[in-house]
């Protein structure tokens, strides 16, 4: 097991009688693709503002490496917005070597790793073009270059993919995917889209400032999404009685039936009782879509 | 390359690379001169008791001592503009997660202002100067050139205090707008730049008075047209163009001693602006 990078303990923030974040602890571990999610308003940015050092939480305390000061874990992590924070007006290369100028100390230094990133990151064709003319998705690679200049331990990344097209939402994982195998850097991700967190690591799920599920994608598929199978069969009336003398949880839709089986074994036995009146059937897998829903939503009931 | 001085460069270069921006805080510099040249040129053709070339001293000099300072007062808003736009998209929190202290973050902004301020101002005061040369013959003596650049380079220390203070009560575009515009065009009247102080009613005249502006504009027109030339006009024809001894609650006030003052209130509001800026970050 990798050892702990971050790991946060009861973290509580109020605004007036607003509790956005709500005795919050977890622990993430480097290397980790780590998934922070939650719906508007959870308390998801606000725990990054405070993981960020952008804002001071009032209670509780986190710790990168095992320090808590305020300039270590500034010269240890990067941060992608939500928001383009490039200057529109600034080329990418000043952008770039602006930023790494508050991290690394020489002329040389700093030159020597914007022709790394420049290679990384693929942005030699339009490196002196100023940002304001840059697409969605060249501008998102540039922040991910700027915020890797330091060299950070840990990667924030706020809904990163917000707003861009598929396109350009797969070029951004694609750079991700790389960091981390290259570099092995940890992510700590926030995102509204869930299918992006199917290859997280951990998967931690804030409502109203509390954690309401954790654990891997497959334990929160496993607990809250159940895989189902879809049916046409040859003879509808048949089936359906089938169904309702087995007392089996069903919706029919059209000319299918979506059936909802206790677990896999009861699924394949009512495929295996059924194969001769089945015309087709698909399995539909539990998504990260269905333990939101169910978190959340069962969360406001 | 150290910290400070790189975002200095990024915010110096992030203003004058936006043309709208620049554009629009030589506006009212643009119009003042306009209505000069439109309007008040002419009062100044017939000046009693000086010969053409006095008259060109005279008409550069009152004209630019309210174009200059008015100048460190709108090209410090505009300069500022960069922190306000930082805030509202939140652009100032790629710097805040970085290992640069707030204070260094502030001062950053603070000396791109000035820095902007002074050399433009310089550059106006410089080619005014020019002007009046090559047009009438009259050059400034080199004394005179940088005795006027030091009283610019307090003038825009103090324009820069005051103005920082009002940005951090400042949160979006929309209102800086407001606030550039309202300060720009009420200072200007106020402090006797746009029209004669002697034509304000009594109540303005003393608030004038009290506002930095007035007075350096009084002291900067005394300063560039010359006590040889104030003193062969008649004295109810200066006082008519509004070149007038300006008391502080109803003292005369020794010029250094009134500017003295001036330096300390301005070191206690940036004081208070620093701290104001430095609040709004953790």
């Amino acid at each position: 097991m990798n050892e702990i990078i971050l790991k946060v303990e009861n973290l509580t923030k109020k605004f007036g009688t607003l509790t956005a974040v709500n005795n919050v602890s977890f622990e993430v571990r480097k290397g980790q693709f780590f998934a922070f999610l939650g719906p508007n308003g959870a308390g998801k940015s606000t725990t990054i503002k405070i993981l960020t050092t952008l804002l001071q939480q009032d209670k509780g305390n986190f710790y990168l490496n095992n320090q808590n000061d305020d300039i270590y874990i500034r010269k240890n992590i990067g941060v992608v917005f939500q928001e383009n924070v490039l200057d529109g007006f600034l080329t990418v290369k000043e952008n770039l070597l602006y930023r790494g100028a508050l991290f690394l100390k020489t002329r040389e230094e700093i030159i020597k790793r914007y022709n790394e990133l420049k290679v990384q990151f693929e942005f030699e064709s339009f490196e002196n073009k100023q940002c304001r003319f840059l697409s969605g998705g060249q501008a998102r690679r540039v922040e991910i270059a700027k915020a890797f200049f330091g060299n950070p331990e840990i990667l924030f990344l706020d809904e990163p993919t917000t707003g861009l097209d598929p396109e350009s939402r797969k070029m951004v994982w694609q750079i991700l995917d790389e960091l981390r195998k290259q570099k092995n850097t940890t992510i700590f991700l926030t995102t509204h889209y869930m299918e992006e967190t199917n290859d997280a690591d951990y998967v931690v799920i804030i409502n109203k400032g509390k954690i309401v599920a954790n654990g891997s994608p497959y334990e929160l598929k496993e607990t809250f999404a159940k895989d189902v199978f879809k049916v046409v069969p040859n003879n509808k009336a048949e089936y359906a009685n089938y169904l309702k003398a087995k007392n089996i949880t069903h919706k029919k839709i059209a000319d299918s039936y979506v059936v909802y089986g206790k677990d896999n074994r009861e699924c394949l036995d009512i495929l295996i009782e059924n194969k001769e009146n089945i015309k087709q059937f698909e399995l539909i897998k539990g998504t990260m879509d269905d333990v939101f829903i169910h978190v959340v939503e069962g969360g406001k009931k | 390359m150290s910290e400070l001085m790189t975002l200095t460069k990024r915010h110096i270069k992030t203003f004058l690379r936006d043309k709208v921006s620049v554009f629009f805080s030589f506006l009212s510099i643009i119009i003042l001169l306009a209505i000069y040249l439109l309007f008040l040129g002419k009062v100044f053709s017939a000046i009693p008791g000086i010969d053409a070339a006095q008259q060109g001293r005279f008409t550069i000099g009152y004209i630019m001592g309210g174009v200059l300072v008015v100048g460190t007062l709108t090209l410090s808003l505009g300069v500022l503009g960069v922190y306000v736009t930082d805030l509202e998209s939140k652009k100032i929190n790629g710097f805040l997660v970085t290992p640069v202290s707030r204070q260094k973050l502030t001062l950053s902004y603070y000396i791109a202002t000035v820095v902007v301020t002074l050399v433009l101002t310089i550059i106006m005061f410089l080619l005014a100067s020019l002007y009046l040369g090559l047009n009438s013959g009259v050059w400034f003596n080199l004394m005179l050139v940088l005795q006027a650049i030091a009283v610019l380079t307090l003038f825009c220390f103090i324009s820069v205090s005051l103005n920082m203070v009002i940005m951090t009560f400042v949160k979006s575009s929309n209102a800086f707008g407001t606030v550039s515009s309202l300060v720009g065009t009420l200072i200007g009247f106020i402090s006797g730049i746009y029209i004669p102080l002697t034509m304000l009613d009594d109540f303005t005249q003393t608030i004038a008075s009290i506002l930095p502006f007035s007075h350096m504009t009084m002291y900067l027109k005394k300063l560039l047209i010359g006590n040889d030339i104030l003193s062969k006009i008649p004295a109810k024809d200066i006082e008519g163009m509004g070149i007038v001894n300006l008391k502080l609650f109803g003292l005369e006030i020794n010029d250094y001693l009134l500017f003295a003052i001036f330096t300390v209130i301005s070191i206690g509001i940036l004081t208070i602006s620093f701290y104001r800026m430095n609040k709004k970050a953790r």
